[in-house]
C-alpha cells in the first residue's frame, strides 16, 4: 500500500537481519545509513521489511544501538556523546569489531565506520608487524625471502 | 569474557576498510609502516598505486618502481585542503596540482632513500 500520508509522525521501518530476526525502528533511526536511506527512497511500500542481507541480527541489533544514540537530538554534549562512542566501541570483542565495520561499511554508517577504524587503528598503534598480526590472526604472508629483503633494507620499520 | 567463536583472519576485511584504518595511522610514520608490513593485503591495499594516477608512459618496471611508493608524513592539511584522503579517489590531475605533488614527500619501501619527485620521475636506474 503506497503511503500517501503527510504525516510529520516518525514513521517506522522494519529492518531484516541475514538470518531473518526483525528490528522495528523509527525512519530517522534507520535513515543513519546511506544504504537504507537510498532504498526507501526507490520504495513505495515502507511496511514491507527491509532486508540488510550481510550482516546477522546479533550485529545489527549493536549497529541499531549506535543509529538510535546518534538519531535522537536530546540533551547530550559533544562530549558525552563522544565518551558513549568510546564505551560502545570498547565493550565489543575483536569478532564483532570485525562485523561491525563490515556491517558500517555496507550500511554506508560514516560514523559508526569511523568510530570503529579509530578503535582498529589504536589498537594498531605503536605495535610491531609480529604483534599485529598475532593481535588480528593473520599468518605471515610473505616468503622469508622477501621478508628478509624488506628488513635488511627497511631496518628501521621494525623495532627490534 | 571467554570468546569461544572461531578468531577471524583480519587480513580479509574489505581494501576500503583497510584503507580507512590507514587513514587513522597517517600521522606516525612508524606506525604506517609497520602496518604495511602485516600481510600482503593490507600492504596492497595501501599501496601508493592504488590512490596515485600512474605516469602515463609508464614501462612494466617502472609501474613495478611506482607500486611501492609510499608518502612519508602525509601532510594532513595540505591533504585536507585538496579534499583528499587515503579513502577517496585521487582529484584530477591539474597542473596546479603536479606542482603540489612535488612538494610532497614520496618514499620508496625498498630503499631508505627519499623520492623528491613523482609525477615526470625518472628513477635513474630504471632509465
Amino acid at each position: 500500500m503506497a503511503s500517501t500520508s503527510t504525516s510529520t509522525l516518525s514513521r517506522k521501518l522494519i529492518l531484516k537481519s541475514s538470518d531473518g530476526e526483525k528490528f522495528e525502528v523509527d525512519e530517522n533511526v534507520a535513515m543513519q545509513s546511506q544504504t537504507i536511506k537510498h532504498m526507501i527512497e526507490d520504495l513505495d511500500d515502507i511496511n514491507s521489511p527491509i532486508p540488510v542481507s550481510i550482516v546477522t541480527g546479533t550485529i545489527l541489533s549493536k549497529v541499531i544501538e549506535y543509529c538510535k544514540k546518534h538519531a535522537t537530538e536530546d540533551s547530550d554534549s559533544d562530549e558525552q556523546l563522544k565518551q558513549w562512542d568510546k564505551e560502545y566501541a570498547n565493550n565489543m570483542d575483536l569478532n564483532t569489531l570485525y562485523y561491525l565495520l563490515l556491517a558500517a561499511n555496507y550500511m554506508e554508517i560514516k560514523g559508526l565506520l569511523e568510530l570503529i577504524t579509530q578503535c582498529v587503528a589504536d589498537m594498531i598503534k605503536g605495535k610491531s608487524p609480529e604483534e599485529i598480526r598475532a593481535h588480528f590472526n593473520i599468518k605471515n604472508d610473505f616468503t622469508p625471502q622477501e621478508e628478509a629483503n624488506i628488513r635488511n633494507e627497511n631496518p628501521w620499520a621494525f623495532e627490534n | 569474557m571467554r570468546n569461544i567463536r572461531p578468531r577471524i583472519d583480519w587480513s580479509n576485511l574489505p581494501v576500503e576498510i583497510v584503507r580507512s584504518i590507514a587513514t587513522h595511522l597517517q600521522e606516525d610514520i612508524d606506525d604506517l609502516r609497520r602496518f604495511r608490513l602485516t600481510c600482503k593485503e593490507w600492504r596492497r591495499s595501501t599501496a601508493i598505486s592504488t590512490i596515485l594516477p600512474l605516469p602515463i608512459n609508464s614501462t612494466p618496471r617502472k609501474k613495478l618502481y611506482f607500486s611501492a611508493l609510499s608518502v612519508v608524513a602525509l601532510p594532513l592539511r595540505l591533504l585536507t585542503l585538496l579534499g583528499w584522503s587515503l579513502l577517496s579517489r585521487p582529484p584530477k590531475a591539474t597542473s596546479n596540482f603536479a606542482t603540489l605533488f612535488r612538494k610532497l614527500p614520496f618514499f620508496h619501501g625498498l630503499s631508505p632513500m627519499g623520492v623528491s619527485t613523482l609525477i615526470g620521475f625518472d628513477p635513474p636506474s630504471l632509465r
